[in-house]
């Protein structure tokens, strides 16, 4: 029997978050994100559109599926940028959880290790539980987590990329040495990838694009969700060693001889 | 003294008609229906909820009022 996933002192039923952007519309969003048993998602913090502010918001759709709301710092390149906009975050949307994204360019929107670490040390020192994700390295990992982050959220790939996890080795060596949950953020593609990293141990996944720009959002969200699961009970069912030699299945005993 | 601010809102220069408070302003811009779900920082400094009806808008100043979006 599995247990919940734990972040902060929140428990979640459901070990995949999922991104709300990039869907075709709202109602395909709001359907794949209860096909895939979302209960955590994410979401940005950007500019009113000032000439016309009247437009449905999305948040008012999340709340009423009962969604939890996981704002992101996407788009951020420097520490200020990020510590204001998570306390815009935490001031529009009453949660002192965030996804802390700081990234160093916009061609691999790969984080700035550096620069998260001091963005997690100012957040965690101003009340937020944070979420950081980062680079697949153990020891930027290992840091994040001595600071106080609630999880640490190592990328598989680049952010949309689809090229699943590039480095299993060392999500392996993260799994191995750390306690917050850890999730997988960005470069899954499909649903092979997801049950990849549940296997390797990971507590949980978030993706966005690999569901949003499926040809069918619906149908791969559930799917992602049955390999989710998959994955998790691979992993807990504990999997046999790899070798090197063929190890017969049928019995060697009682052969008949003709 | 001039009786109208010149501030940026948005990225955007606008007119203000005189010295608002925050909450005030936010129903000049007719956001008010949004007000739950908005935060505005001035100068890089964000205004709590509750001290919208206090801090009051000065000439030059940079405002930025956002909201949650679709992310990932």
């Amino acid at each position: 029997m599995d247990t919940p996933l734990k972040i902060g002192d929140e428990l979640f039923g459901s070990r995949m978050i999922l991104g709300t952007s990039k869907y075709p519309n709202n109602d395909v969003l709001m359907r794949a994100l209860k096909a895939g048993g979302a209960e955590l998602v994410t979401v940005a913090i950007r500019r009113v559109n000032l000439n016309d502010p009247s437009g449905e918001n999305v948040i008012s759709l999340l709340r009423k599926s009962k969604l939890r709301i996981l704002p992101n710092t996407a788009g951020c390149y420097t520490v200020k940028d990020a510590v204001v906009t998570a306390e815009l975050a935490r001031e529009a949307l009453g949660t002192d959880l965030i996804k802390l994204e700081i990234i160093a360019d916009e061609d691999t929107l790969y984080p700035d290790s550096e620069k998260v670490l001091e963005g997690a040390r100012v957040l965690i020192e101003k009340g937020f539980r944070v979420l950081p994700y980062c680079n697949d390295d153990p020891i930027t990992c290992r840091k994040l987590e001595d600071l106080g982050c609630v999880a640490v959220m190592p990328l598989g790939s680049p952010i949309g990329s689809g090229m699943g996890l590039l480095n299993p080795y060392n999500i392996n060596l993260i799994r191995e040495k750390t306690r917050v949950p850890l999730i997988v953020d960005a470069g899954v593609g499909t649903a092979s990838d997801v049950t990849v990293a549940m296997e390797l141990g990971c507590d949980g996944v978030l993706l966005n694009t690999a569901v949003a720009r499926a040809k069918d959002p619906v149908l791969m969200a559930e799917a992602m969700r049955n390999a989710v699961d998959a994955g998790r009970k691979a992993f807990l069912a504990g999997r046999i060693p790899r070798r090197f030699h063929a190890e017969a299945s049928s019995p060697q005993a009682g052969k008949i001889a003709v | 003294m001039p009786s109208t601010l010149q501030v940026t809102v948005n990225g955007e220069p606008r007119e203000l008609p005189g010295a608002l408070s925050v909450g005030d302003f936010l129903r000049h811009l007719r956001l008010a229906h949004l007000e739950g779900g908005v935060a505005v920082c001035v100068n890089g400094e964000v205004i709590r909820r509750a001290d919208w009806p206090r801090v009051t808008l000065h000439h030059d100043d940079h405002i930025e009022i956002v909201h949650a979006t679709q992310g990932g």
